[in-house]
């Protein structure tokens, strides 16, 4: 990778309630078309650092930069910025429940290509693609949350695609997707990668890490960033893992022909 | 699985340049929406944040508050004198402070919209056409009344002593009985609040209506507001009147969907924990004697004022 930085991050803190922090001090770059891991337990900040790429809440302190450009709420607040960025950058929330507003699959993933002032026929020539590309042909006409919890978060993962963002920031995607539907999932975030999407994808699930991320960032249970590297760096580092709370002492790794992967008995 | 190729639209690279330089987007419902969710939080996390501190109030037991400050409710409904009222009024505020609850917030709270709640219902009994009385205020004198066809307007219309005296007693009764009823439920923790609710033989099925309420409405917020966020990432481009009335009828039918199951998922785990419709919390409900003097203190006063009350008379 090493390409050009898409995103830059410097010294950025942010708390909800004032003096607890839930990200203090984060200093971390991205770039385009890198895919990039959050790391870390529980309750350690990674889905409001997510937010804040998604400029949806802006840090009490430090800055955040998107192609060169600082995310502020005074920024987003022009309505060129605030378009330009939001088709760029698309989130896929972990409750995708609350993510599909819609009344059917269908008009889901017409939501984005509609505003962006697409005709009718290109409109549905996109979401049949879609449908066709998740294999959710037979439910278009259904409405979303009558779906099992993988075909929803395809249809999430699907109505956020439909806009053609550049930046896919993904919140613990495969939390609670059956091992076949996360396989789906992780096959697809690396074919998108592979044609230039960059990907953020927040998770503690370490068997997925190695293949969706280029670079690890290791979230601490201070809210601090507490390591980063490249997968196997970083799962290498069991003292790393272990401290940030990722791993107890039960956990051990397994070493097959180069492939590497963690896991508990 | 995932071999399919993706299709040409979806690697065009053909993105858009984040540059300032449109007008100023104007803050739409979901934003404000949003906010106000956010501020809704806030505040059930003050007050919760507010019961659990020490203070004069929270430090009497549940029972003999609810019990204590509903006899003073009672005084303030039954009281004829404006004193007794500004007298119930001023115990009120130092009961407040004794308690620590923050002025500002307390009486702007009552005092914004009482006057203009019960104010609305109690403006034609100004009137001297509602209410005969002596006038106060002269609107309009005409030299005779007006006939309009079937209707006659009366000569004078006028603010009435009477009609006046009536409205600002009622308001101040309203404001009285709405302090009191905010110092209950700032003073005390919600669950407590509903089995002392039990305890003073409120039937089962209010507090349970209740206790599920309270349980739920916090989940409901929380879908809403993810449902609002979810929106606002996914905002795209320029959304007309009729996506936004799409946005809202689909969210509105998703939420009730999704509320209708969700009740019965928070009820079946509230059964599977062992619920039986009672509330029950981890406070030692012992009465001290602390407890005794202060109820009986607020009794005692609710007493005299009530006498004094029928002692100055109307």
């Amino acid at each position: 990778m090493g390409g050009k930085i898409l995103y830059d991050l410097q010294d950025v803190s942010y708390a909800y309630e004032e003096g607890r922090p839930v990200l203090d001090g984060i200093s971390l770059t991205i770039d385009i078309g890198e895919k990039v891991v959050l790391l870390g337990a529980n309750g350690s900040g990674k889905s409001t650092l997510q937010r804040i790429l998604d400029g949806l809440i802006f840090p009490q302190q430090g800055t955040v930069r998107f192609a060169g450009k600082e995310l502020t709420e005074e920024n987003l607040e022009d309505e060129d910025f605030f378009l330009a960025f939001r088709r760029r950058v698309g989130f896929v929330f972990q409750n995708s429940e609350a993510q599909l507003f819609n009344p059917s699959v269908r008009e889901e993933l017409a939501f984005g290509p509609l505003q962006l002032g697409l005709s009718a026929a290109e409109v549905n020539a996109r979401v049949d693609s879609l449908l066709e590309l998740f294999e959710l042909e037979d439910l278009a006409d259904r409405p979303p949350h009558k779906l099992s919890g993988g075909e929803r978060k395809k249809v999430a993962l699907g109505a956020v695609l439909a806009s053609n963002p550049e930046v896919l920031i993904l919140d613990e995607p495969t939390a609670g997707l059956d091992p076949r539907s996360q396989r789906w999932l992780v096959e697809m975030l690396v074919k998108l990668n592979q044609a230039g999407k960059t990907i953020i994808t927040a998770t503690h699930d370490l068997a997925i890490v190695p293949v969706i991320a280029d670079r690890v960032f290791v979230l601490g249970e201070d809210h601090r960033l507490a390591g980063e590297g490249s997968p196997l760096e970083v799962l290498a580092d069991r003292e790393l893992l272990l401290r940030v709370n990722l791993i107890d002492e039960a956990f051990h790794e397994h070493h097959h022909q180069g492939y590497f992967h963690l896991h508990a008995h | 699985m995932a071999n399919k190729s993706l299709p040409a639209w979806l690697l065009a690279e053909e993105y858009s340049p984040v540059r300032p330089g449109g007008r100023k987007r104007r803050p739409g419902f979901a934003e404000k929406t949003l906010r106000d969710l956010a501020h809704l939080g806030q505040e059930v996390l003050f007050s919760e944040e507010l019961a659990g501190r020490r203070g004069w109030l929270q430090d009497l037991d549940p029972r003999c508050k609810l019990l204590s400050l509903l006899w003073l409710m009672v005084v303030a409904g039954l009281a004829r004198h404006p004193l007794t009222l500004i007298v119930i009024y001023l115990g009120v505020i130092l009961l407040a402070v004794q308690s620590r609850v923050p002025a500002g917030p307390f009486l702007k709270r009552v005092w914004l919209f009482v006057p203009l709640f019960t104010g609305i219902m109690v403006l034609p009994s100004l009137f001297n056409w509602v209410h005969q009385g002596d006038p106060l205020v002269v609107l309009f004198r005409l030299p005779a009344p007006l006939r309009l066809g079937p209707w006659q307007v009366p000569a004078l219309l006028a603010i009435t002593r009477q009609g006046l005296a009536g409205a600002g007693m009622l308001i101040l009764r309203v404001g009285v009985a709405v302090s009191l009823g905010l110092l209950v439920t700032l003073t005390t923790r919600w669950a407590v609040l509903l089995r002392a609710l039990r305890v003073l033989r409120v039937p089962r099925i209010f507090v349970l209506t209740l206790t599920l309420t309270y349980r739920y409405i916090f989940l409901l917020l929380k879908l809403t507001e993810e449902m609002f966020v979810a929106r606002q990432s996914r905002l795209v481009g320029r959304m007309d009147r009729r996506m936004n009335y799409r946005f809202l009828a689909g969210s509105m039918g998703n939420l009730l969907a999704r509320a209708y199951f969700l009740s019965e998922e928070v009820y079946q785990a509230m059964l599977a924990r062992g619920f039986k419709g009672e509330v029950r919390t981890k406070e030692d409900w012992r009465l001290t004697l602390p407890d005794y003097r202060r109820a009986a203190g607020i009794i005692l006063a609710g007493i005299i004022l009530l006498g004094g009350d029928h002692y100055l008379g109307w």
